[in-house]
């Protein structure tokens, strides 16, 4: 039976699309598949060996996108750069294109498409559930909705009464009792409690997919796997390298001073100097550095000159040019080299210097359009449940199949063929920089207000749509009240083990917290603050260790 | 002299709270970095405690697994002392994860053969193990 299985399997993957939709039909109207995708398991028939808890892959990738800026910037590579935003749906049945509009509008699909493209670079996955529609009680249908969930979510991919089903989407939330009437009546207490909500998914509701899924796999596999545990094992050596390879690769900015004094310079490399930050090396060491985009700050009519990829080691004042080279290998990515912040811009020249990301940029664009036709294609079917129905057009399988959508293109026609020339003209000094910028259609004053705008933010990312809140382990808050009563149970004096050094550890937590406010911004004194607390955390613990220890071997002997 | 396995767990006990410390501290200076221009010093406050409010919460929580650690450490090498070995005894008040039920069931131990001290031992209940070392022979 497995046999014939991995029988129909091969035949769906190598099947013409038509004769793949005939025959998934077929297989189903009859019960005989378990799964639309084609999974089939060795061990087990139609169970996903897949679990959250032993994918170590999609685990690390989405812990060091946290930890690890140059992860975080390969996962925000593959969103912002080679996707773009926006997608434009076009049809020539009203009919058809209104409700997908609607569609789509009403659900942010923009944020949709920025989640799904994060989900498929981070874990290899999109799910995307279209529910059922809910009909008011007038009768009045809604627009049906799409949830992206999240990859981690998913916790296996299995058969229930011969249907396949995505269990689970599983998260904790808080709620609130009713003071009228549960808490009055005594049948809750006034705190909050956690639930666990899940729901269990069926696959036509259901639109997954993903990268480099191999025959017989139900899961994908993100493009950036294969580097994470190079990452971990080189890191901060990787970043440096990284940078440096992408820096000599890319075109780079720096500020020119005109009839710069002796003065002049100082107050600018001042400037510079004081815009440094802390960060927090994997190891947990701060260090004094770069922060993103910084050296791009400058007052309004400076000159900006292109640096080529040598980086003029012998025409730049040494001490600026080791500033450049501490914000390059500190930012460590092209972002820094980017005077105007433009995405699209360094996607252009991304694509012009290198055909990976012409590929990557065609590939991503068609992933992305299988996520969105395919949501659409669900909708449609939840629109058709409830009586709403969509004509199907002529040579159309599905009235979905109507849609065009158009994915953004990232290289414009200008810029794609001005770029080389323009290049070449400015390095041979037939062209100044500046009439090329302005060839090129920017103006220095929109840069500089753009970035002004941008540090208003304090380079503050735009927080994407919170999903379900993550699991929060359960406290531990009876440790010390276990401890006492174990004690009183031995017969010992049951002394503030716990109360006085706890009480230490939160006055000390407090007073870091008065110093920072007082250190006026001033980083070198919040720095201070740092050490002196982790100082005296260390040395409190120390003691309340000793404590513990000493009365834990205490009521051993007492009990003997 | 504790038998030196139980010497590496009590080092593993340390580092893993003096972590835990670092990395507070350092998240409360980092917010307090990030707010810090926002112009009006009242708000930058009340964001600043906000931070340290859940900084407080993650203090206890690593203070309280800390002690409970040492506490349950200190038992153990009391017990390794007068040559007993190890039960794995769940708390009849706490929810159990599957580990902590293996261990009991597991149980007796030698020293040698010990996972771990409950709260520092690679189980699912992670810091908040609530199982205790009882001594058998």
């Amino acid at each position: 039976m497995a046999k014939a299985y991995q029988t129909l399997a091969r035949l769906t993957a190598v099947l013409p699309a038509g004769l793949q939709k005939a025959l998934l039909s077929y297989m189903q109207d009859r019960a005989i598949t378990t799964s639309p995708i084609g999974f089939v398991s060795s061990k087990k028939r139609g169970q996903d060996t897949w679990s959250t808890a032993d994918s170590m892959t999609l685990q690390e990738i989405e812990t060091l996108r946290k930890r690890n800026p140059l992860v975080f910037r390969m996962v925000d590579f593959y969103d912002k750069i080679t996707m773009g935003t926006g997608v434009t749906i076009t049809c020539e049945d009203e009919a058809v294109l209104v409700p997908a509009m609607q569609f789509w509008k009403l659900n942010d699909g923009r944020n949709f498409q920025h989640q799904a493209a994060v989900e498929l670079a981070g874990t290899g996955n999109a799910y995307v559930w279209v529910p059922p529609i809910d009909v008011n009680d007038d009768g009045l249908a809604t627009v049906p909705k799409m949830v992206l969930i999240p990859s981690c979510q998913i916790e296996r991919i299995a058969t229930k009464d011969g249907k396949v089903w995505y269990y689970r989407w599983t998260w904790e939330e808080l709620t609130y009792p009713d003071p009228k009437e549960d808490v009055q009546t005594g049948t809750s207490s006034i705190s909050t409690t956690q639930v666990t909500k899940y729901r269990d998914i069926p696959a036509e509701q259901m639109n997954h997919v993903a990268l480099n899924r191999g025959a017989g796999e139900l899961r994908g596999v993100s493009m950036i796997a294969p580097s994470v545990p190079w990452i971990k094992t080189y890191s901060r050596a990787l970043e440096t390298s990284w940078a440096v390879a992408v820096a000599r690769a890319m075109f780079l900015w720096h500020v020119k001073l005109e009839n710069a004094t002796d003065k002049t310079i100082a107050d600018f490399l001042t400037m510079l100097e004081n815009q440094l930050v802390y960060r927090t090396d994997p190891e947990g060491n701060s260090y004094l550095t770069a922060a993103t985009g910084q050296f791009l700050v400058t007052k309004k009519g400076d000159e900006i000159e292109g640096m080529s990829s040598d980086l003029r080691g012998g025409t730049i004042d040494p001490e600026l040019r080791r500033l450049f080279l501490m914000g390059i290998i500190s930012s460590g990515l092209p972002e820094f080299m980017m005077s105007d912040g433009d995405y699209s811009n360094l996607a252009s020249s991304l694509s012009q210097s290198n055909p990976f990301f012409r590929l990557m940029e065609s590939f991503q664009n068609t992933m992305l359009d299988q996520v969105i036709r395919g949501t659409l294609r669900l909708a449609f079917d939840q629109y058709s449940k409830v009586g709403i129905n969509i004509p199907l057009l002529e040579g159309a399988e599905h009235p979905s199949d109507a849609l065009n959508i158009a994915l953004p293109k990232i290289l414009s026609d200008d810029i794609e063929s001005m770029i080389p020339p323009l290049v070449q003209a400015v390095n041979a000094d037939i062209l100044s920089r500046e009439d090329s910028a302005e060839l090129l259609g920017r103006k220095w004053e929109d840069i500089a207000a753009r970035i002004a705008a941008e540090r208003a933010q304090g380079f503050v990312k735009a927080v994407p749509p919170a999903f379900p809140p993550a699991t929060v382990p359960p406290g531990l808050f009876g440790a010390q009240k276990a401890i006492l009563a174990a004690l009183k149970d031995e017969g010992l004096p049951t002394d503030d083990l716990s109360t006085s050094a706890r009480a230490r550890l939160t006055k000390m937590l407090s007073d870091y917290k008065k110093a920072l406010l007082a250190s006026n911004g001033d980083k070198a004194a919040m720095v201070t603050a740092y050490r002196e607390f982790k100082t005296r955390a260390f040395a409190d613990l120390q003691e309340l260790m000793q404590t513990a220890n000493a009365v834990g071997k205490e009521s051993v002997g007492a009990a003997s | 002299m504790p038998h030196p396995k139980l010497q590496q767990l009590a080092t593993r006990i340390t580092a893993r709270f003096e972590a835990d410390v670092v990395r507070l501290g350092q998240d409360m200076l980092n917010k307090t970095l990030q707010v810090w221009d926002f112009g009006d010093f009242q708000i930058t406050q009340e964001l600043v405690s906000d931070a340290f409010d859940d900084g407080q919460y993650r203090l206890d929580l690593a203070g309280d697994s800390a002690t409970w650690q040492a506490y349950q450490l200190g038992r153990a090498e009391q017990i390794d002392e007068s040559g007993m070995r190890y039960a794995w005894i769940l708390d009849a008040g706490a929810a159990h994860c599957p580990t902590c039920l293996d261990f009991a069931a597991m149980s007796p131990f030698t020293v040698d053969e010990l996972p771990g001290i409950p709260g520092e031992a690679d189980t699912e209940c992670n810091g908040s193990c609530r199982c205790n070392l009882e001594p058998v022979k």
